[in-house]
């Protein structure tokens, strides 16, 4: 007993028992480490699955757009082209045939030109809800203010707005892109809003592009539009996405609904 | 055979088995594995020779300047590899060369040093390792790759408490072989830890990424 307790060895359990702590030392650390990677690991997984998640639903959105777009071109087609053509077709038939007296001839006749008139408008019509022809040549200015003067003229709705927009702010294919949304924003308004009034702000603020859009509709409920993946939102969603700007949305049930974009 | 002589030899045995198994794997294009063999046959060959000089009476302690410089170079060349960050590794360059040049002056300043065991130089070289050691867990700490680990956490665990014993080392008691029996036992736990890292990421030929 007396040995164990002689100096050098009281600095020898002292060196022991400092080993002893150091060793539970660096295994409590090691846990530590091993439960923190763990978890960072496991928010990371989350995240990213979180945005293949996202990512799958602009790419469902995308899909589903474009059946619609589909759709509706086909229909255009069908009750607008093809219905008029088929009437031509009789038309030319009839004259074909003869026996027809001087008048009818003449009436025949003038239909026929009266019908390929509207047909040609018609196509007109849908190259033009294709694509705008005012976009390319004019510009959004231009395009955005023949937009709202359709709408206006339609008086289903009154669009005040206010536009400065610097010219070639944004590339071709990103002018088209903000146009779309305002055409889906406007349509939202009408058709699920039932909206009289909308104001419109496009201005230029600290070299970045504010859109400010509101109107007096019925508003909507922002949760349940993004359970129902409504379709207009995602796609406006997917479309500031792709101009790298941002998206807010405040939203009053029963007093109008406001988007503001900022790029 | 005494039970310390048998906690000794396993430690050997696993050493030796360590060298030969990372040598399968010295082809590897992998910088910092190259490193880590060389240091597993340089412990490996200072070991066999200073048993080799106990057997036959000669004092050995010289050899672990040898032991304790060049684990200090080859490792922190090793966490020089690993560490991903420009100035991490221009901080491990100046340590190492500094270290070296402050031994370097040691010994010329005081060479009779060189026949006994320095304390100064066990802590000169082993301290920097376990701040590279815990600068890796630092930088693993994010995203799943976990190379190294095992090895890391094995010199971490053994470093930190070998620096203690082994400035306890000059210490004469009789219970003096406590501590180099528990010297040892963690010298073992280290090589199963070396051995748990060659199982789990190379004991199949590894990807390099």
């Amino acid at each position: 007993m007396k040995e164990l307790f002689s100096q050098e060895n009281q600095i020898i359990s002292i060196v022991l028992i400092g080993v002893l702590l150091l060793l539970l030392m660096s295994v409590g650390l090691f846990f530590f480490f091993f439960i923190s990677r763990k978890k960072i690991v496991e928010k990371e997984l989350e995240k990213k699955s979180a945005e293949i998640e996202h990512q799958k639903e602009l790419i469902h959105a995308t899909i589903l757009t474009q059946e619609n777009e589909r759709k509706r071109i086909a229909q255009d087609l069908h009750d607008d082209i093809s219905s008029k053509l088929n009437v031509i077709h009789l038309n030319s038939n009839l004259l074909l045939d003869g026996g027809l007296s001087a008048k009818e001839y003449s009436e025949v006749t003038k239909s026929n030109i009266d019908i390929t008139n509207r047909t040609l408008q018609s196509a007109r019509k849908i190259a033009h809800d294709l694509l705008p022809p005012i976009l390319d040549k004019f510009g959004l200015q231009s395009a955005i203010e023949e937009l709202v003067d359709d709408f206006n003229t339609s008086r289903k709705v009154v669009v005040t707005y206010q536009l400065k927009y610097p010219e070639n702010y944004l590339n071709k294919d990103q002018e088209l892109h903000l146009f779309r949304i305002l055409q889906e924003l406007i349509n939202n308004s009408i058709r699920h809003g039932k909206a009289k009034n909308i104001n419109l702000v496009l201005e230029n603020k600290n070299s970045k592009l504010d859109l400010n859009y509101s109107d007096d509709g019925i508003g909507f409920d922002l949760k349940q539009a993004q359970i129902k993946k409504g379709l207009g939102l995602k796609n406006i969603e997917s479309r500031v996405e792709l101009l790298n700007g941002t998206l807010k949305i405040s939203n009053k049930e029963k007093s109008g609904a406001t988007f503001i974009i900022h790029i | 055979m005494s039970i310390q002589e048998t906690i000794i030899d396993i430690g050997y045995i696993l050493l030796a088995l360590n060298t030969i198994l990372f040598l399968r794997n010295y082809r590897l294009k992998l910088t910092p594995l190259k490193i880590f063999t060389l240091y597993l046959i340089g412990s490996l060959v200072i070991q066999l020779y200073s048993s080799y000089l106990s057997d036959h009476k000669i004092n050995n302690l010289f050899l672990s300047h040898y032991f304790f410089i060049g684990k200090f170079i080859l490792l922190g060349l090793f966490f020089r590899q690993i560490l991903k960050k420009i100035i991490l590794k221009k901080i491990i360059s100046g340590v190492i060369i500094i270290v070296l040049v402050t031994l370097c002056v040691y010994y010329i300043v005081d060479p009779t040093s060189y026949n006994k065991f320095n304390i100064f130089e066990i802590v000169a070289t082993t301290i920097p390792l376990i701040i590279f050691c815990f600068l890796f867990f630092i930088q693993k700490i994010e995203g799943s790759e976990s190379r190294f680990i095992f090895i890391v956490s094995g010199m971490f665990l053994y470093f930190l408490c070998s620096l203690l014993l082994f400035t306890a080392g000059n210490i004469k008691g009789s219970t003096k072989m406590l501590i180099w029996n528990t010297n040892a036992v963690l010298y073992i736990l280290y090589q199963i830890l070396i051995f748990v890292e060659w199982y789990k990421h190379f004991r199949k030929k590894p990807t390099l990424t």
